[in-house]
This record gives structure tokens, C-alpha cells and sequence, in this order.
């Protein structure tokens, strides 16, 4: 079973988002800021990460730039800032999907279906 | 023995100081006895100086009995020693001549003394009667001697029975022999070598050969010349029959200053002849009847008339009649002025006439005993046609003075006035003189002193412009234009004054001034400057407020700076220039914004403009003007940042509402699809994070609203000095006891006042309290500072301190909704706290005390109490 890293500084969103991502199949993982994600990361492969934008103290584009290029998973990027971020901007640094807060949990669901097929199914 | 001729002699000379010898002859047909006098007073009487000037000679007296008497008044004679007199009268009555000799006061000359020889030897010739009287005997041949030794004239007697000859000393000398007696042929040799040195030497030998061929010839007009130096010797020789002995008598008299005299008044009389028939003017000399009795030749070129035609015509016939009256009424007072000058027209031979000035002078003629009158007549026609183009020039300078928006006075030697109509006009004044005393009281009191100052001084002319008062009381601006000018009569000195209405162009001027003046403060207030180059003569003028755009004390020199751009940054300063040739050659105007070094070294914005500006008499100009947009620039540049932290802001509040929502709307969207999957454990979780984070939403939006109107207030803002005790004690007793466990104090300084709003300065310390209230563990304390001089300007600071766990490290707690990392975080308290601080143009800081408590810190801008 693919495991999903869910990197957000709010206890809430990862909560919310870790119980949907398991109740449509994925194993997840939770990371409050970049330096765990890494860490996450570096002990186990992981099918895909959603990443939160704006964490507490620095910016979630820092862990796209540390990444290989093209990344070697899809990367779900999640934004409150609706604004100074637009798609075609973090496509560009490296994320493949995007999504603006609020968003739907079926939509995020259906976005991890579509960029890791043939997994939680 | 003594004759009557050495009486006189020894006599005479024997006189102390007696100089010059007088000889008078006279033919004593009637044997008068007369006397003689050595006295300088003999000399002095005209009337025998005259007369025996008129014999032909200066020394020479030669006159008759009646003039004898004249010498000689009757009171005077048998005044001198007795002996000489009384041989005198014996030798005279004996004899048909006589001889007198008077000495006067002074030294006799060489030539004076020649020609007394001479006469003596004329004398001797001429009276053979006294000859034979005196020159019988051995003392006469004496006295012969002694006269040869003393005259200044060569004289050579030759004997001729004897063949010898006498030289006296002047002889040896011209012939080079000794005095003495000589040989006769050596002497005729040597006069024949004399006669061979001679420039007219065959004249010389011509005569000497006639007298060679007749021995009884009396020569006494033969002149020798000899050059180098140039020498005239007169020489006379005639032959003597003497005591039994034929004698011939050589005498010779340099006369070559004679010759030179004759010479000089030669020259002299023809330069006067020269000078009387050239000159322009003319001389007539008239007796005191009017009678013209002679006339220069120039009277023909002065007036055309011949003198002989004017000769023994009535003065007054030559003038034109319309001057009759006038000259005879100049003739008549004449006598009693006895010189005077006369302008007026005399007849020409055409029938016109001519102005003549004459210089009369009325004199007696002390040979005739007469009053006669000498004029010297002068051509005036072009000094009257002059003055009658200056009366024309004066009577049309008048009649333009009278047109001319002019005032012309003319401050006589009387002191009064005298003024153009103008003048009457202007000031609104009857056709009456006015004093100066009256024209000073005119004058506005404000400009009295000034002007009174420079009319007082001895200044020689001015220029003034003051304020007078009309007769209907109106003040009018006028300049007066004045020059001192020294009277010709030598009295006081005359002012002529022009004074103009000039009050239409001085309340443009005073208009102009206060545009000046507005301009001036404007650009002040703007803080822009302008500045000119004339493209010309390189001249560099400039706006005051150049000096503080250009950062240089007031009053500095400009011109270097200005025309240079040396406070221009060096690769700025060639753009600088490029953009001036082309407002040059093309016309265009250009803008730059640049930097300016001050002298401090601190850089300056300025934004620059120029254009090429042509004046009215051709001259180019670059104008430009030159703005301090530094503040402008910090202005901009924190409005920036103040818009770049707000996106930030706005940003940060977004993701933060978003997030909250996206909990709620997530956790709805799980419960909404999919209830019945969701275990009783997981339906709490999401309940509790849909309540928690709702509650979150509510308490932000409140906050971001509270936040937007003190944002909202920060704009709006009114700075003024506030005393900050009295608000800083109203925050501390509203709060005091909210937490029972928590003492809230105040200290440091409580005059501390500092610009800032009165409410948001009450906002930002309660938000300042109520953040230590919720950290403080048993007391917060307020300290004021007082005013701290450095860093400049000086504030006044507030410091919040509470004994609270700190500040986590990291933090940026004046962000909004800063968070740290377990969530846990601020809200927008301390962002507002930094947003109203920063629009008092304060500043805030955050860090831990040395308690470990919190401590913040606020910065105002220091106020002097009570201004």
C-alpha cells in the first residue's frame, strides 16, 4: 500500500487530510514543518506528498527545491494564498498538482488517485 | 698841472661806488656855468631821459643849454665841491665846449666805457680849444695814457714822423703783441694780417688802400668781421695833429653784441610784423572822442574795411545801427570802467554786417599827455551763432520737458525752485514756486530720512526714489534724478533736478517683488530650486533654495557647482551633460532624476528640469529647475514596503481563514458523504476540529476587523505633542486588577511628551498591557524615558515589561497571526501595536528582559513640553 506524506503545520488540516487519504487507502504520514518531511522522506519511500505552501516559519517551496528535479513522486501543493501563488507558478518550481484552501477532500482524493494509478483502490 | 677835464675825472671817480659815466658836451656859445651832481637822482627825471634818449644816443648826452637846464635845475647847480666847479667855470668860459661827467649807481660796461673814450676823443677832436688846454703838456700826455690803459677798445696811435706806434692793452692782445710802443711797420704788418683774417676781407683791403692813398681820410664807420667765433670789431682811424706830432689814431671797438642785439631785435621785429599782419584780430587805437586815429592791416580781413579808410573816422560809424544806441551808451561809460568788453555788429563794405567783440581799454598817453582808447577787435560770429543754437537747444529741451511725463526743477542760487509745468501736473500743485523746505515736507516720513541723508551729503549727484504727496494727499512714487553743479558766479552751487512719476512701474515692481517673494516661499515649502545659465557670457544665477538641495551654506557660490554639475555622481554627471547639449541643439526639454553628494557625504534625490529659454535681446538661456524629492523618495519607498507588508499581511490572513475553512468544509464534506463509514471516534475528532477551528474563524475575523479599522486609523492619524504620562496612567488604572495576581506600575520620567495621536497611542499600550497581561506572572511594569538626545532625532521611549515565560526564540511577533510551531501563536495585537507605533513615525522593538520576561519597547519622536 503507497504511503502519502501530509506536510502542513496545522494539526487539524494533517488530521483531516490523513483521515481521508486512509479511509480511501493510502497509508499517510505527518510532518509539521520541512525539516520532518525530509526525515519522512529520507527513512521511506513515499507515493506522493501534499504539501501545505505556508508552514509556521518558512515556505513549503523550501522542500520542493531540495527535491530531485523532475521530483521522483507527485507533489500536491495546498495554498490559502490565492493571490501571490497561481498554478502555473509552483508547476514551475516543481509541484504537480495545486490546490487552494479550502478544497474538497474528494478533489484532493481523486487528484492522488489520478497522479499515483493503481493505488488505495 | 690839472685842467678842468682831469678835475672832473679824479672828482668823479674818487666817488665811492660811482659807476656809470655820463658825458655831456655842450657848445657853450652862451658860457653858462653849470654844476655837476653825481647823483642817481640826475637819472631819474623822465623828461631828460627822454630827451636825450631822442639825441640818438643811451650814454651819450649830447644836448643844448635848455636842456642843460632840464639836466640840471638851477637848485642843484654849485651844490658839488666848489673846486670842481669853479674850474669847470674857468676852463668853460675859455673854451666853446665843455665836457660833464656824472657817475650814477652802477658799474659801467666795457662798451660804455669804449664809447667814453671815444668821446673823449671825439671831444678832443671837436674842441681844439680845451685840446690845447689839456693836452700841451706832460700831464695831459698822462691822462692820454691813462685813458688809452683803462678803455676796453684797441687803440693804436701812430707817430708817423716817428715811425712808431703806441699799442694800449686791449691792442697787444687783438694784434698778439705786447702794449707798449712798437715799431710803425710791425704794426702795420700785423693790422694787414688782422685785415687777412677778415670774412670781408676785399672790402677790408678797399678801404685800407683809399686811406693808404689819402692819409687825411676820417674813417669811422668800417665794420671788420671775422668768424668763429663770430666777431664784429667797429673800427675808426683818423689822423691827428697833436703838440707838433701827426698822429693817426686807430681805434678799435668790438661791437659784436651790438651786432648780436641788432640781430635779435631784427628777428623780433619781424616776428611782430609777421604776428601783427597774420593775426586775426585787429587793433584800433582811438582818441577819447570816438576818432579812430589808427587801424592794424588786419582790419581789411577782420571786417573788410582798409585802415586808411577807417583812419580819422568816428568809431561809431563803423557799427551796424541797430547797435548804435548800445555802443554809444558803452563809449560814454567808458571813462569810468577804463576797460570793458563790447559785442556788436559792424558795417562790411557789402552792406551787411558782422558780430565783433572788442576789448577796450582806455589809457593816458604819457607822451602826449592824452586819454586814448585801444581796442582789439575779434571775430564772434560762430560764438553768437553757438549761443543761438544753445537758446534754440534750451527752448526745445524745454518744449519736451513740457511733454514728457517728466518733472524737471531747477534749484536756483536763491533756493527757489523753478519747475517744468510738468512739475505742477504731477503733484497736482497751483502754478506757483514752491521751497525746498515745502518739497521735503512732501516727501512720505518713511523715506525722508534716506533721502534727506543723501541730499544733506556732499554728493555731486544721485539717484532716489521715494514717495510724495500729491496736493489731494494721494502719495505717488517719483525718482529723482539730480546733479550738484558749481555756480559760475562762484556762489552756491546750483542743483538740477528731474523727477519722474515712476509710481505705476514701482507698484509693478513691488507686485513683481511679492510674486518673487511667493515664489520663494513656494519653492521653500517644495523644495525646489531654479536656476539659469546664460549660454552667452557663462553666467550662472540661481534660487535660494539651491543652497539646500545642493546641501552648501547660504550665500555660497554656485557658479561652479551649478555650471559643472560637481556634486552630480560622476556617471550620472555625463548623462547630465549629454541631456543639457541636447536641450542646447535641439530645443527639447529634459527630465533626470539624479543623485546630489552633499559636502557631508550623505546622498540626496534630486529630480531636475530644463529648457532652452530665449530672452528678448537674443541672448540663450538653459533654465531649469531642480526638486529635493528625498523624502518623497523614503515616502515612496516605505509606502512600498507598507504595501509589500500588507500583501503580506493579507497573504498570511488568508491562508490562516483558508486553512480554518478548509478544516470546517473538510470535515463537513467527510461527515456530509460519508457518515455512516465514520467510526463514533473519528465523528468526535471532526466535530471538536469544526468547533475549534469555526471558534478560530471567529476570533480572527473579529481580530482582522479590529485590525482593518486601526489600520484604517493609522492613516488618518493626527500627530500633536502628547504628554504620554496621563495616557499611559489611564491604560494602567483600566487594567489594574483585571488579573488579580498581576501589580501594574509606572515609572521613570512623567514630563516625557512625544508626537503622537492621542488614541492610537492609547490603543498600542493597551494592546501592549493586555499582551502582558496574559504572560505575566506577578507584575507588569511601565517605564517612561526620557528624551535621549542620540541617535538623532530625539524620542521619547515607552517600555512594557513583564516577568512572563519571554518571547519564543524565532518569532516574528509583529507579524500578523504569527505562530509557532505546535500552532500555538499570536493573533494581530502586536501587528496593530507596530502599525499605529510606525505611522507616529515611531519605531517598536521586542525581545526578553533580563528577568526573562517579555519587553517591549516603543519610540517616539521627542517633544519639548509645552510646545
Amino acid at each position: 500500500m503507497a504511503t502519502v506524506l501530509i506536510v502542513d503545520d496545522d494539526p487539524d488540516v494533517r488530521q483531516l487530510v490523513g483521515y481521508a487519504l486512509r479511509a480511501a487507502g493510502w497509508e499517510t504520514r505527518e510532518a509539521d514543518g520541512i525539516e520532518s518531511a525530509r526525515g519522512h522522506i529520507a527513512e521511506q519511500a513515499v507515493a506522493a506528498v501534499v504539501l501545505d505552501l505556508d508552514l509556521a516559519g518558512e515556505s513549503g517551496l523550501a522542500l520542493l527545491e531540495q527535491l530531485p528535479q523532475p521530483a521522483p513522486f507527485p507533489v500536491i501543493l495546498l495554498s490559502g494564498d490565492t493571490h501571490s501563488t497561481t498554478a502555473e507558478q509552483v508547476k514551475q518550481l516543481g509541484a504537480t498538482a495545486f490546490l487552494t484552501k479550502p478544497f474538497a477532500v474528494t478533489a484532493l482524493v481523486t487528484s492522488l488517485r489520478q497522479l499515483v494509478p493503481g493505488e488505495s483502490e | 698841472m690839472t685842467g678842468p677835464l682831469e678835475s672832473v675825472l679824479k672828482e668823479l671817480r674818487s666817488t665811492a661806488g660811482a659807476a656809470e659815466l655820463v658825458l655831456l658836451r655842450h657848445q657853450n656859445t652862451e658860457g653858462t656855468v653849470v654844476a655837476a651832481e653825481p647823483s642817481a637822482s640826475l637819472m631819474e627825471i623822465p623828461a631828460v631821459e627822454t630827451a636825450l634818449l631822442d639825441d640818438g644816443d643811451d650814454w651819450l648826452y649830447r644836448t643844448d643849454s635848455a636842456g642843460i637846464d632840464r639836466l640840471f635845475p638851477a637848485s642843484l647847480r654849485g651844490s658839488v665841491a666848489d673846486p670842481v666847479a669853479a674850474a669847470m667855470a674857468q676852463r668853460l668860459s675859455e673854451s666853446d665846449c665843455y665836457l660833464l661827467f656824472l657817475w650814477a649807481n652802477h658799474e659801467p660796461s666795457p662798451s660804455q666805457l669804449l664809447k667814453l673814450e671815444v668821446a673823449i676823443e671825439n671831444t678832443l677832436a671837436d674842441c681844439s680849444a680845451l685840446r690845447s688846454a689839456l693836452l700841451p703838456s706832460e700831464a695831459g700826455a698822462d691822462l692820454l695814457a691813462q685813458v688809452l690803459a683803462s678803455v676796453s677798445a684797441a687803440i693804436v696811435i701812430t707817430d708817423l714822423a716817428a715811425g712808431s706806434s703806441e699799442l694800449n692793452p686791449a691792442a697787444g692782445e687783438l694784434l698778439g703783441m705786447a702794449a707798449g710802443t712798437h715799431e710803425a711797420t710791425l704794426i702795420a704788418s700785423a693790422m694787414a694780417s688782422l685785415q687777412a683774417r677778415t670774412t670781408n676781407h676785399e672790402e677790408v683791403s678797399e678801404r685800407a688802400a683809399a686811406i693808404a692813398a689819402a692819409p687825411q681820410t676820417r674813417v669811422s664807420d668800417w665794420l671788420w668781421t671775422f668768424p668763429d667765433p663770430p666777431t664784429h670789431l667797429r673800427v675808426e682811424t683818423s689822423t691827428l695833429e697833436l703838440a707838433g706830432r701827426s698822429l693817426r689814431i686807430w681805434v678799435f671797438q668790438d661791437v659784436s653784441e651790438e651786432f648780436r642785439l641788432i640781430a635779435d631785435l631784427a628777428e623780433s621785429q619781424r616776428i611782430y610784423q609777421l604776428f601783427a599782419e597774420n593775426a586775426a584780430d585787429a587793433v584800433l587805437l582811438g582818441s577819447a572822442d570816438g576818432i579812430v586815429r589808427w587801424a592794424s592791416p588786419s582790419i581789411s580781413s577782420l571786417v573788410g574795411w582798409p585802415p586808411e579808410e577807417v583812419r580819422g573816422n568816428p568809431f561809431i560809424d563803423l557799427v551796424d545801427p541797430a547797435d548804435r544806441a548800445m555802443v554809444r551808451e558803452f563809449q560814454r561809460t567808458l571813462p569810468e570802467r577804463r576797460s570793458a568788453l563790447l559785442e556788436a555788429r559792424f558795417l562790411t563794405p557789402d552792406g551787411g554786417s558782422k558780430w565783433l567783440g572788442i576789448s577796450v581799454r582806455q589809457t593816458l598817453d604819457e607822451k602826449t599827455g592824452l586819454e586814448i582808447r585801444i581796442g582789439v577787435l575779434r571775430d564772434i560770429t560762430a560764438e553768437i551763432a553757438a549761443r543761438e543754437e544753445l537758446a534754440a537747444s534750451e527752448r526745445r529741451l524745454q518744449a519736451v520737458i513740457d511733454q514728457v511725463e517728466a518733472v524737471i526743477t531747477f534749484q536756483g542760487p536763491n533756493g527757489a525752485p523753478s519747475m517744468s509745468g510738468q512739475t505742477h501736473r504731477i503733484l497736482g500743485l497751483p502754478e506757483t514756486q514752491v521751497s525746498i523746505e515745502a518739497w521735503r515736507s512732501w516727501v512720505h516720513p518713511d523715506d525722508l530720512p534716506a533721502a534727506t541723508a543723501v541730499w544733506d551729503s556732499d554728493a555731486s549727484s544721485w539717484e532716489l526714489e521715494y514717495r510724495i504727496r500729491r496736493q489731494d494727499g494721494e502719495y505717488i512714487w517719483v525718482l529723482d534724478k539730480s546733479r550738484r553743479v558749481a555756480s559760475e558766479s562762484g556762489g552756491e552751487p546750483i542743483l538740477y533736478g528731474a523727477v519722474m512719476d515712476i509710481t505705476a512701474q514701482k507698484q509693478q515692481e513691488l507686485r513683481l517683488a511679492e510674486l518673487s517673494h511667493e515664489l520663494l516661499q513656494a519653492q521653500r515649502l517644495a523644495s525646489v530650486g531654479s536656476w539659469s545659465l546664460d549660454l552667452t557670457t557663462e553666467a550662472v544665477e540661481w534660487s535660494p533654495e539651491m543652497f539646500r538641495i545642493l546641501g552648501v551654506e547660504p550665500g555660497a557660490d554656485l557658479a561652479g557647482i551649478l555650471a559643472e554639475f560637481s556634486q552630480i555622481p560622476a556617471d550620472q554627471r555625463e548623462t547630465m551633460r549629454k541631456l543639457v547639449r541636447r536641450t542646447v541643439a535641439t530645443g527639447q526639454p529634459w527630465e533626470f532624476q539624479h543623485e546630489v553628494a552633499w559636502p557631508d557625504n550623505s546622498i540626496h534625490q534630486v529630480f531636475s528640469r530644463g529648457e532652452l529659454h530665449l530672452d528678448d535681446l537674443g541672448g540663450r538661456h538653459v533654465r531649469g529647475t531642480s526638486a529635493d524629492i528625498t523624502k518623497a523618495e523614503e515616502e515612496r519607498a516605505a509606502k512600498a514596503r507598507r504595501v509589500e507588508a500588507r500583501t503580506d499581511y493579507l497573504a498570511r490572513v488568508e491562508h490562516t481563514l483558508r486553512t480554518h475553512l478548509s478544516v470546517v468544509e473538510g470535515w463537513a464534506e467527510v461527515l456530509r458523504i460519508d457518515d455512516e463509514s465514520v467510526d463514533a471516534a473519528d465523528r468526535r475528532l471532526a466535530v471538536e476540529a469544526i468547533a475549534r477551528n469555526a471558534g478560530a474563524l471567529v476570533a480572527q475575523v473579529n481580530a482582522l476587523m479590529d485590525e482593518s479599522v486601526q489600520a484604517m486609523r493609522a492613516e488618518l492619524l493626527e500627530l500633536r505633542p502628547i504628554a504620554l504620562a496621563p495616557v499611559i496612567e489611564q491604560v494602567a488604572t483600566d487594567y489594574q486588577g483585571i488579573n488579580a495576581g498581576v501589580q501594574i506600575s509606572l515609572t521613570g520620567e512623567r514630563t516625557a511628551t512625544a508626537l503622537a495621536d492621542p488614541a492610537a497611542l492609547d490603543t498600542v499600550v493597551r494592546h501592549l498591557v493586555e499582551n502582558a497581561l496574559r504572560y505575566a506572572h506577578s507584575k507588569i511594569e511601565l517605564e517612561l524615558a526620557n528624551p535621549v538626545a542620540s541617535p538623532s532625532p530625539a524620542t521619547v521611549t515607552l517600555t512594557v515589561r513583564d516577568d512572563g515565560p519571554g518571547l519564543p526564540a524565532g518569532l516574528a511577533v509583529f507579524d500578523a497571526f504569527a505562530t509557532k510551531a505546535d500552532g500555538s501563536g499570536h493573533g494581530l495585537g502586536l501587528h496593530v501595536v507596530r502599525t499605529l507605533v510606525e505611522a507616529m513615525q515611531g519605531t517598536v522593538a521586542g525581545g526578553n528582559g533580563r528577568s526573562g520576561g517579555a519587553e517591549f519597547t516603543i519610540s517616539l519622536k521627542a517633544v519639548e513640553p509645552g510646545r
